[in-house]
This record gives structure tokens, sequence and C-alpha cells, in this order.
């Protein structure tokens, strides 16, 4: 693979990079700015704001995110053996690479069970 | 010397490079977005047995232009309680992933577009051999956009709002994630090209057709559309995590979340419709036509399914109610994730016993 | 030439982005910056001809580990006033320091031995970097690695459920028994 395939991806980083920057200058060039105080308050039903500015949110959201970064490892790991898996199945040795990932998945299965089982994934998550 | 320097293969090269960025990202950005809106407003007015848009320009497709100009000039609106930089980031940090993801996208089989170009070349911008893994990694950075764009508001309802979207789209990331590993499992390789290739036979749908299941549902929430809108409904969280934002701000996330459909669409295409391929049993070889001369016939082709798929996308909009938050993630680790692993047990068995056969 | 000259620009890149994140005041800002360091080491992970470990470099870190940095600093919602004004290094300095430990490295590297080989992982058929080598070694070699990796991230979600469990509360009825229940 060429070193330059990337330039694809580098062009199209800077073209979006381009696009967006471009529509938020257009906004502040073409928009007007006639501030007031009921305008440029939070939006709350048209309604003004009341409750605490920094309320305390659910750890569910902290679970979510850290099951989620275990989960994703577990799939990046699941890549390269179902890339595998054909290869080793017409070499002859399907069952050890079918055993390999069964063990694995079977190892990801129980952290599944085990969340599931302790309500972490429960009513937010 | 002219004819010298136009046949120039190097020239002929960066010229084609140039040529397919400029048309695919004219595409993205200025067709499929302004196309989408026309159609989901009149989609929209059809199933609800009323006119969509039909004042501006004949059958009122004109709208979006009329949209955009109206988005443009619109004012630049500033609430007092904004943390400004992010405020202004996170528009510009949900269009670049929606820019980057159609990078490895193949629009097309290998080809010398008639004659024009030397060497048989493909219609991908960047034909990385770890394509799928590379797309994966794109959606998973449009967290940000939502995550920054609800905090940096500074509204209770919009941090609520960006928290529930975020949280949403990485639970079903992994759904798609592991969906998309069973058609590594079935097409044997990582790179978009070859798993579109590798379906000349038989698309993907068949043997996978319980990944399709997993991956559709993942795309409709990673898209933040309906049935999994909540994040952005209106009736729920006052527009939710982009309640502050107006004018083209708003109009950036809308294009970035149009576009996003798009790219994945395609990629559901690719990865289980066959990508280019005529029918399910036939491909555009197996019928006689000649792919020398007429080399746009696969992208045409593609480029219809792609329109069918949004097509879809707008008509599950409009017919489904909205899922309730927690229901909605109960959906994706527990129903979702549970399928998709057994999806792969039953994709290596359907694979051993191909092999056996 | 081209290889060595970006590979200067992204270290000295990764470096710039490092510093920031370490005194920048905000750890918001922090977080941002350090998800661009992660794109810069993805590019010299691109420049060592690794594609898939560079493509999972922005999966894993940039897109899943950040998230929860992300998430938690939202989460927190200093106040501003309480993280202080300004660190005791101000920015100029930082970019100073590197911006001369790059003009270092670019003098050594002008002015020392061409040590430097093209390496076989970046010619064009080379297979050095991709998904398919990379599960060679892993299924057949380290294939016990691999188990323990799994083995590993149980631990690590046996850990989550330990940090985060609690005792679901006991229900308290919505209508005790001597109440009137509306009909």
């Amino acid at each position: 693979m060429f070193l330059s395939e990337y330039l694809g991806v580098a062009v199209l980083l800077i073209l979006g990079l381009l696009a967006g920057c471009g529509a938020v200058a257009a906004a502040w060039l073409f928009g007007a700015k006639r501030y007031y105080p009921n305008k440029t308050s939070a939006y709350e039903c048209g309604i003004p704001s009341e409750g605490a500015e920094n309320e305390r949110f659910s750890v569910r959201f902290y679970l979510v995110a850290v099951s989620f970064i275990l989960f994703d490892i577990e799939t990046i790991f699941l890549v390269p053996w179902a890339l595998g898996f054909r290869g080793f199945l017409d070499n002859g040795h399907g069952l050890y690479i079918w055993t390999v990932g069964l063990v694995f998945l079977a190892v990801l299965t129980l952290g599944l069970v085990y969340e599931w089982r302790k309500g972490l994934l429960d009513w937010n998550t | 010397m002219v004819e010298t320097f136009l046949s120039n293969p190097d020239f002929i090269k960066w010229a084609f490079f140039a040529g397919k960025i400029l048309l695919l990202f004219g595409l993205a950005f200025g067709v499929v977005a302004p196309v989408m809106i026309w159609v989901e407003r009149r989609v929209a007015g059809l199933i609800q047995d009323r006119y969509g848009p039909n004042r501006v320009g004949p059958f009122g497709l004109l709208q979006s232009l009329a949209d955009g100009i109206k988005l443009l000039l619109k004012e630049d609106l500033r609430p007092t309680e904004i943390r400004p930089v992010f405020y202004l980031l996170a528009p510009i940090l949900s269009v670049i992933p929606a820019a980057m993801a159609f990078a490895v996208i193949p629009f097309g089989p290998p080809t010398t577009l008639g004659g024009l170009l030397p060497t048989p070349m493909r219609l991908q911008i960047a034909e990385l051999n770890v394509g799928l893994v590379y797309v994966l990694a794109i959606s998973s950075l449009s967290v940000y956009a939502i995550a920054l764009a609800g905090w940096a508001s500074n509204n209770k309802f919009s941090v609520l709002g960006s928290l529930r979207a975020s949280a949403q789209m990485i639970s079903y990331e992994l759904a798609a994630g592991l969906a998309i590993v069973s058609v590594i499992l079935l097409s044997g390789s990582v790179d978009l090209m070859a798993i579109a290739q590798s379906q000349t036979e038989m698309w993907n749908i068949f043997p996978g057709f319980l990944a399709f299941l997993v991956f559709l549902p993942a795309i409709f929430a990673e898209t933040n559309r309906t049935p999994f809108d909540l994040p952005e409904a209106e009736a729920e969280l006052v527009v939710g995590y982009h309640t502050e934002y107006s004018g083209i701000k708003f109009g950036l996330f809308f294009l970035a979340e149009y576009v996003n459909m798009a790219t994945v669409s395609a990629l559901c295409i690719l990865f289980f419709f066959g990508g280019w391929e005529f029918l399910p049993w036939l491909s555009w070889e197996k019928i006689g036509v000649d792919l020398n001369t007429f080399w746009f016939i696969p992208t045409i082709w593609f480029f219809t399914k792609i329109a069918a798929f949004l097509f879809f996308f707008v008509w599950v909009r409009w017919t489904l109610p909205r899922f309730r938050y927690d229901q909605l993630m109960s959906i994706g680790w527990k129903t979702l994730i549970p399928i998709a692993l057994l999806n792969i047990l039953i994709t290596t068995t359907y694979l051993v016993f191909e092999k056996a056969s | 030439m081209l290889q060595q000259s970006l590979f200067i620009i992204m270290a000295a890149l990764v470096l710039l982005t490092a510093g920031l994140v370490a005194f920048r005041p905000r750890p918001i800002e922090s977080a941002m910056w350090l998800i661009l360091n992660f794109f810069f080491t993805a590019g010299l992970y691109v420049l060592l001809g690794s594609h898939f470990v560079a493509v999972i470099q922005i999966l894993v870190y940039a897109g899943a580990i950040m998230v929860l940095f992300v998430f938690v600093i939202l989460l927190l919602n200093l106040d501003p006033k309480e993280l202080g004004d300004e660190t005791s290094l101000h920015w100029s300095s930082v970019v100073m320091f590197v911006g001369m430990l790059s003009f270092l490295l670019l003098i050594l590297h002008v002015a020392g031995p061409q040590t430097l080989e093209p390496m076989e992982g970046l010619l064009p058929d080379s297979k050095f970097g991709s998904v398919e080598a990379l599960a060679q070694k892993l299924l057949t070699d380290y294939v016990w690695g691999f188990e323990l990796a799994g083995v590993i991230l149980l631990l690590a979600i046996v850990g989550v459920g330990m940090l985060a469990y609690r005792k679901p509360k006991p229900k308290t009825p919505k209508f005790l028994d001597h109440q009137e229940r509306p009909v």
C-alpha cells in the first residue's frame, strides 16, 4: 500500500475543515447580531432558567463509556481472527481457529452476562 | 504539445485523483444534503397524505436552495452562557468525520473509464487495505461533536441530550462492529473493494441475514434517525444537543447527519447487498455487459441502491414512533450485542459447512 | 526524503500537542489536544508502515478512551473559576521549548549520517502492516496472548462492575394498604 493513499484522507480532512470553518465564518459575516437578554439567555421553553447550573449526572454514562471501551477492544481483536478464519479453514486447521475464537468469545460473553446480571446494563444504559 | 501533457501518465493519475475527490465531495455535500432535505419533506408529505413543499420552484425542488440561503443569512446567535470556542468548534467537528468517512468507499469496480486511463484504477479516494477499520474509526469520532455541542451550550437540556445521544451512539457502534466482524468472516477481507468484489456469486445478505438485522438498527441509531432519534426529538428535549444552535451552525449538524446517512447506506450496501452488482445471483459480467465501454453502469446502479436506501431511511422515519431512552439502550446492549455474538458463531458454522460441501 | 520530512513534522506535532495537553489550564482543552496527539501518533505509525495499528490507535484511543475522558470531564462540569486563571507556565514558553527541540532534531538530522534506510514495509506491495499479516502472527505465535487479552478484558469488566455496583433499593409501594387507590 502506498503512503500516498493517505493523501486522499488528508485532502478530505482539509476540505471538511474548510467547509466547516467557511460556514461558521459566513454566519459571522452575514448574520445579524441583534442581541438582547431575552434572546441570548439559555433556552428553556421560554421561561427563565431555573434549577441549579451544575447538576449531578448519573454514573451510568460513565459505565456505558467504560463498557464500550472494553467491548470495542474485543471487536478489534475479533477483526484479525475473522480475517484469518478462512485461511485456516482452507489449510485444514478449521477446528483450531474455531476453538481459539470460541474461547475468546466465550470469555467476553461471560463479561457481558456478568454486566447484565449485575444490573449495569439497566435503565439508562 | 498539449496532447503529450494531457496524456502524461502522472498528470492523468493526479487529474483522476482530483476529479474523484471533487466529484465525491461535491456529490456528498452539494447534492446529497439538499436533495435529501427535499426528499424528506416530500416523502413526509406523501406518507402523511399532504403536500410537501411545492411552492418554491417546480415541485418545490428549489426549497433546499431557499433553505440554505435562509440558514446562511440567519442571525449569528451567541447566547450569553455558551463556552465560545467549543460552541464554534462542535459543528466543524461534526462535519470533519462526515467528510473523511467516505474516503474509502469504492463506487465501482476498477475501471479504465472507457479507455481514458492507461491502467484500471479504483474508484476509491484512498485505497487503504484497512479500509473497513478506518471507517469504524472515523465514525467513532463523530461522538465528540455531539458531546461538545451540548456541553458548550451550557443549557441543562442540551447537556442531557448530548450525553444521551453520545451514550446511544457508542452503544450502537458496538453492535455495528460485531455485525461487521461477521461480514469480514464471510468476505474474507478488510478492504472494502475486496468485500464488494467477493459478492459476485452471491450477496452477503443471504448467509449474513442476521448480521444485516443487527447492522440495520445500528446504523439508524448511529445517525440518530428515527426510531432512535430521542436525543434530537423536539417534543422531548427541545431539540436536544443543538437547541442553542441556529442558522448555518445548525445547518452544519444537519448536513453532517445527511452525509453520514449516505455513507452508512453505502457501507450497508457494500457489506450486504453486493455493492454494485446487478442482482443477487447475477453480476454484470454474467449478463455480458462490457464493463470497459459501459464502465459507468455499476456506479450508477450503486448510486441507485444508495438512493433506495436513503428513501428507506426517510420512510422509516415517518412510519415508526420513537423509542424511549431506556428501551433504546436496552435494545442496544441486551438484544443487538447478544444476537451479533450469536451470529458470529452461526457464520463460522456456515463457513465450515460451505467448505465441507 | 518525503518520509523523513513527514516524520519530523509528525514528531514535532506530537511533541507540541503533548506539551499543550500538559500546560493548558482547562481540562476539556487538554482532552482535545490529546485527541489531536493521538492522530499524529497514528501518523507516526503510518510512517512505520503499520497501517492497522494506526487505524486502531484512532479507533480505540481517540474514539473510545478519549470519549470516556471527555464524558468524565463534561460530567464533572468544573467551574472555570475553580481551575484558576493561568498555569504556572505560559503557553508561549512551551511552544518555544518544543520549537527549539524540533530545531535541534533537525540540525542533528541534517548534520548526522543518513542512517535511515527505506523501510521495506512502505514499499507498494508490502504486506507488512496489513491486518492479514497481523492475523497470521497473532493466531499462530501469539495465540495465548490473544486469549490472555480476552481474560484481561474480562477482568476489566469485573472491575467496572465492582466499582459501580449499587445495591438496588427496595421499592416502596406507591400506595400503602390503608390508602384509597383511585378507581
